[in-house]
């Protein structure tokens, strides 16, 4: 089985096959480019990942791993429409995976799934991330995420006016 | 403190936006500014329904945001409300709406034109308005449009390659059908609405084989609504449409939805049909049942559809069919139909077969596709006719490991009575079921057999011997995990009853209905539960108590009623909740635990 090294942001190696790994659309770039350029058809990959640390990495491949056999979104697939298909892809799995997660971590494996091209992530990352605003108050959003309002003088008030009527509905 | 969201970068923060519904887009824009700025800026607004109706509602809410897909029907206004349109990605608009309309709201749309998606549905095509059509719609892309009184054989279309929902009404002409969907690709589903009677070019064309290709390969699931007029109801021949959407070259099929008000005929060459569509899997014929209203309808000539021969290629095409689920009202040509059914790889999961007042279902004739399918079929719903079922062995489901549900149902018939102008139910002996217990295994859930007498090894047992029956418990596997199995025998309910000429069932009275369901009905049940605890003393190691209990005519009714709980330990309530035949044939004797 042909493997492939790849290494995170804080050095940490994964050593996975190159069919796992090509589930990743950046991973697959990478290893044909390697391809590409080396001689030695038999010499295994090694793919330094400098924006992720090792448990976000980890995280990423295992989800791969779960899903090695689900066919591949394009990352392109939603530009016709731009809306995400994450709840049609979410298994039960899928949700036992994220459930013990903080929101910080799954921050930062959304930007792992977007970087490292993995569309499935992708979409049920940013899907749970919505389910954390939809019908919450402004407040409630707000120490979910941890943000202050930088709203200054009445520009909060003026904006809530303007929008009145989906408050009313 | 950590701004966690705020380390996504806009991209990301858009994705997640774009999943909140329209509402909530809005209302978030008070979290931050930064909230804020990505909506007003790069977020799309989705599904905007445009209507004269709600015109100034999305002028006010919509008409300065970015607006990604939008619905357009009952339009006429000329004015366009958006003002930011330019990325519209998609516009789905009805052929209804006036092309001014359109003009308008089209103006702006940039992405649209370039790169977008334009979809007309419920467009109508008729030949009176074929030129304004063709003007309108034949380079554009339709999604979906009915056919009626249409019978030109030109196509105003320059590409179908879009078209997934067609309705066609009767008076449509093949040839005209044939002209159109030749390249009708994505055509998914197709509606044949038929009115009146039966439609001759149809059957021609169907027996001369001239229309393969009318319609495209890729339609997947095909209804079938058949409507029938009142006063035609003796035509008996009315399987052209249906035969007509089938016979159209959809070799891709998987699904064949009939919905008929009265069809009484399923033929040879409707299962012919069936056959030679090689990914076909669900057959699902819906029939409401009514009530006899004919001499007609008692009578059908048999035959009317000449039996085939099964040629080579017949049989090599339905070798590649896989029906899991069927279920029919009547067939006429039995032998044959099943032969033609077997000539498949039939996976027949479920078999219903309501014959109505076809005469002569034999249960036997179902014995290949037990055969067949014993590793597969789970539920059974079959009629059974008197007249030639004398005897229903119950060792022909014993082989059938996964059956979950087994209903058997004797069927009343009735012949008109001329002189005294109304139908009068024919009188057969009751059928005899037969060994009952060999069917009883852990996968069944559900047993129900109606109008039927029991021989005498399963019945007749004294009431006194019979509770508990541990020697018939015994017989039950232990594994048993089925929460009850209930036989319900309603016997004879109709013996003394009739059908006035008004159609409706008469009785002479609730009680005296009662009275002889108190004397007709064998009530066989056995049932079983599997608490743990054993009702009559401690903890059992094994299931317990496996409660057989077997009521038979030696059984009055009222001793049961009278102090049920002391002879059978379970409550026993008896449902007679109306004196209407349907309620009465569906009435229940429920068992509930202690």
């Amino acid at each position: 089985m042909a493997l492939v090294r790849v290494i995170s942001s804080d050095g940490a190696a994964f050593l996975v096959s190159q069919r796992l790994a090509k589930r990743s659309g950046k991973l697959k770039t990478e290893i044909e480019t390697f391809r590409k350029s080396s001689d030695n058809s038999e010499a295994q990959p090694e793919i330094r990942i400098v924006t992720i640390r090792a448990e976000i990495l980890r995280l990423v491949l295992q989800w791969l791993q779960q899903h090695q056999n689900d066919p591949v979104l394009p990352a392109n697939q939603n530009e016709q429409d731009g809306r995400g298909d994450a709840e049609m892809g979410q298994s039960q799995w899928d949700r036992d995976f994220l459930a013990p997660m903080d929101l910080g971590i799954v921050m930062e494996l959304i930007l792992a799934a977007n970087h490292l091209e993995v569309k499935g992530l992708l979409d049920i990352t940013c899907k749970l991330v919505e389910s954390k605003i939809t019908g919450r108050t402004v407040d409630e959003i707000r120490t979910a995420f941890k943000l202050k309002s930088d709203f200054k003088g009445n520009e909060e008030e003026q904006t809530r006016l303007e929008n009145r009527w989906c408050v009313e509905n | 403190m950590e701004d966690l969201i705020n380390k996504l970068p806009n991209e990301m923060m858009c994705e997640v936006f774009n999943l909140l519904d329209n509402e909530e887009k809005v209302r978030v824009m008070t979290v931050s500014k930064r909230w804020k700025m990505l909506i007003e800026e790069f977020v799309l607004f989705y599904d905007i329904v445009l209507t004269d109706e709600t015109y100034e509602t999305v002028r006010e809410r919509f008409g300065h945001r970015r607006v990604g897909s939008m619905i357009i029907y009952n339009y006429s206004r000329t004015e366009n409300p958006f003002t930011k349109l330019a990325v519209l990605r998609e516009l789905k608009v009805s052929g209804a709406v006036p092309e001014n309309a359109l003009t308008a709201i089209l103006a702006d749309a940039v992405k649209l034109k370039d790169k977008g998606q334009l979809l007309f549905y419920d467009v109508i095509l008729t030949d009176e308005n074929y030129e304004s059509v063709r003007e309108r719609f034949g380079h554009r892309r339709v999604i979906s449009m009915s056919i009626n009184n249409y019978s030109r054989t030109d196509n105003p279309f320059t590409n179908l390659d879009s078209l997934r929902e067609l309705k066609i009404s009767e008076s449509v002409s093949d040839k005209a059908l044939s002209a159109l969907f030749t390249n009708a690709i994505s055509l998914e589903k197709v509606f044949v609405v038929a009115h009146n009677g039966l439609r001759t070019p149809t059957e021609s064309l169907l027996l001369s084989g001239n229309h393969q290709r009318a319609f495209p390969a890729c339609v997947k699931r095909l209804a079938v609504s058949y409507k029938e007029n009142d006063d035609d109801w003796m035509i008996e021949r009315r399987l052209g449409p249906w035969n007509t959407a089938l016979d159209y070259g959809m070799q891709n099929v998987e699904e064949v939805h009939f919905r008929s008000d009265s069809l009484r005929e399923l033929g040879l060459d409707f299962f012919w049909l069936l056959g030679s569509k090689p990914k076909l899997h669900i057959v699902n014929i819906i029939q409401k049942i009514s009530v006899p209203r004919s001499e007609h309808l008692i009578n059908p000539t048999p035959g009317d559809l000449q039996p085939q021969s099964l040629t080579k290629e017949m049989q090599s095409s339905l070798s590649q069919v896989r029906l899991t689920r069927l279920r029919c009202n009547i067939l006429k040509d039995h032998t044959r139909a099943w032969e033609i059914i077997l000539s498949a790889q039939t996976q027949l999961e479920e078999l219903v077969i309501h014959n109505g007042n076809e005469k002569g279902f034999q249960i036997s004739m179902i014995l290949p596709v037990l055969e067949r399918c014993s590793d597969t079929l789970s539920t059974i719903d079959l009629h059974i006719d008197p007249s030639v079922n004398s005897t229903i062995d119950m060792q022909i489901f014993s082989n059938l490991e996964f059956l979950r549900s087994l209903k058997l149902q004797v069927y009343k018939t009735y012949t008109w009575n001329a002189s005294e102008e109304r139908f009068v139910e024919n009188r057969f002996n009751v059928p005899i079921v037969e060994n009952i217990s060999t069917i009883i295994t852990k996968h069944l859930v559900r047993l129900e057999l109606r109008g039927f007498e029991f021989s005498e090894e399963d019945s007749c047992v004294d009431s006194e011997e019979v509770l508990p029956l541990e020697d018939e418990v015994d017989k039950l596997p232990h594994d048993w995990t089925i929460e009850s199995v209930v036989v319900t025998v309603l016997c004879n309910i109709f013996m003394n009853s009739d059908v006035d000429k008004n159609y409706n069932y008469k009785y002479n009275s609730t009680a005296d209905l009662l009275i002889n369901m108190v004397k007709n009905v064998l009530l066989f049940l056995y049932y079983h539960f599997r608490s743990k605890k054993n009702t009559r003393g401690g903890p059992s190691d094994k299931p317990q108590p496996n409660r057989c209990i077997v009521l038979t005519t030696k059984l009055e009714m009222d001793h049961l009623l009278r102090d049920p709980e002391e002879n059978c330990s379970i409550a026993m309530i008896f449902l007679l909740v109306s004196d209407s035949a349907t309620n009465i044939t569906s009435s229940e004797l429920l068992l509930l635990e202690e």
